[in-house]
């Protein structure tokens, strides 16, 4: 690497130094993450798209990050209070009946890594249309810091959805 | 111009490789529309998605039979916009696919505008560069994991040991009870995050032999857990390949 550097500087070849540098920043970024509050704050905003705004979501795409974080998903037909996501959280199985009365069934998976794509990727908004109403509840964490959203669905025309952040709070 | 053409090649293995499902999905996308504040309407757009999927893999083909640098260099640079743009769209954000295609086209970018140096410099530099860029992916996995959820093994429990219809994970649940796989999937997710964080540090090796280390740990990920991964690992095996090449011809 440091012979790549200097070979590199002295020949003023530019594109090999941007090209060091382009790497060497992404690996001080990922590097940083066990070691900065903020750094993870950004990182787990990123996955629940919960960044500031869409260009500084957008530049972090590029950082490596697969299969970051223990991200867990809870989609629900109805609201839920936070008591029956953690009583949810403690339950193992994937398909929750919270209450036999009401039939308010819970869908609830871990997640590889973007826990919003429960609702935006490929099949899965094909889940849109059972549950228009919906709320999802998306939960990352990485060593001590936690990062909670609330994603709400309203339906559009019946093909036209609208997948609104509610709130996203820090722990 | 060979590795350049490895490179390529893997790249269009890796956006074709679950091109089988790309029509139901463009189904879905075109059936059910989600707007979002966040996306942009343009990265939103299905028609986009099509496009930047679709580009790269037609001018790539090209890009194998033509020498052209002019061209080589506008077909990196255009492949390496569309997949930024498949990293930032709505509908493939989440797909690791793209990053790591994005990765290897911005080596193949600067490979092209490297054309025309000494042979032997620029193949020594492409190798060292390759390794560089696998490390830097296996860095970016290794950091996100180290975490007390993947260290008890839960997070890969439920995900792959609980359900996940794969020939490894069907063999362990047909041969063991819940609490032993409960266990196994502990050891598994240790094994992951070792091996991980010590491929982080494969540009400290030497780069043949990091390149053949790359390589077997890349086909062994996606062979034990999900062979969807080839998508993934498809081009970073092209950059492996680079590591392992040796010219015959030196000038």
């Amino acid at each position: 690497m440091l012979s790549l550097l200097k070979q590199s500087w002295k020949s003023k070849d530019v594109p090999s130094l941007v090209l060091i540098t382009v790497i060497v920043t992404a690996a001080a970024w990922i590097s940083a993450l066990p070691l900065s509050s903020a750094v993870q704050e950004t990182f787990l905003r990123r996955f629940h798209l919960a960044s500031g705004d869409f260009p500084l979501w957008a530049i972090q795409q590029t950082i490596p990050s697969m299969y970051n974080f223990e991200n867990k998903v809870w989609i629900s037909p109805q609201q839920l209070m936070q008591h029956e996501i953690d009583q949810l959280d403690n339950d193992e199985s994937r398909i929750i009946n919270l209450s036999a009365s009401d039939k308010r069934n819970v869908e609830s998976s871990m997640v590889n890594h973007f826990p919003t794509r429960m609702a935006t990727f490929a099949y899965r908004r094909s889940v849109l249309k059972r549950i228009p109403n919906g709320y999802f509840y998306l939960r990352s964490r990485y060593r001590g810091k936690e990062i909670k959203t609330t994603y709400e669905l309203e339906p559009g025309t019946h093909t036209e959805f609208k997948f609104k952040r509610v709130a996203t709070s820090f722990e | 111009m060979v590795v350049y053409r490895v490179v390529t090649a893997s790249i269009i293995a890796s956006l074709l490789w679950k091109a089988v499902y790309y029509p139901a999905i463009f189904s879905v996308y075109l059936t059910y529309s989600l707007s979002d504040s966040f996306f942009p309407d343009f990265f939103s757009n299905t028609f986009v998605l099509g496009i930047m999927l679709i580009v790269p893999v037609a001018m790539g083909v090209i890009a194998l039979i033509v020498r052209n640098k002019p061209f080589l260099i506008f077909q990196s640079t255009t492949t390496l916009l569309c997949m930024f743009g498949l990293c930032i769209h709505q509908g493939s954000y989440n797909d690791v696919t793209f990053l790591t295609c994005f990765w290897a086209s911005l080596w193949c970018l600067w490979y092209t505008v490297k054309l025309g140096s000494p042979p032997r410099e620029l193949i020594a530099k492409s190798k060292k560069f390759a390794i560089l860029i696998i490390s830097l992916i296996f860095l970016g996995g290794a950091v996100g994991k180290w975490t007390p959820g993947y260290w008890s093994g839960q997070v890969l429990y439920e995900i792959y040991f609980v359900d996940r219809d794969f020939w490894c994970f069907n063999l362990l649940r047909s041969n063991f009870e819940a609490e032993a796989l409960r266990e196994i999937a502990t050891y598994y997710s240790r094994m992951v995050i070792l091996v991980e964080s010590a491929c982080a540090l494969l540009w400290l090796l030497p780069v043949k032999l990091a390149g053949g280390v790359a390589m077997a740990i890349l086909v062994g990920i996606a062979i034990f857990s999900n062979v969807f991964l080839f998508s993934v690992i498809f081009c970073m095996c092209g950059l492996a390949i680079v590591c392992l090449h040796e010219p015959k011809n030196r000038d």
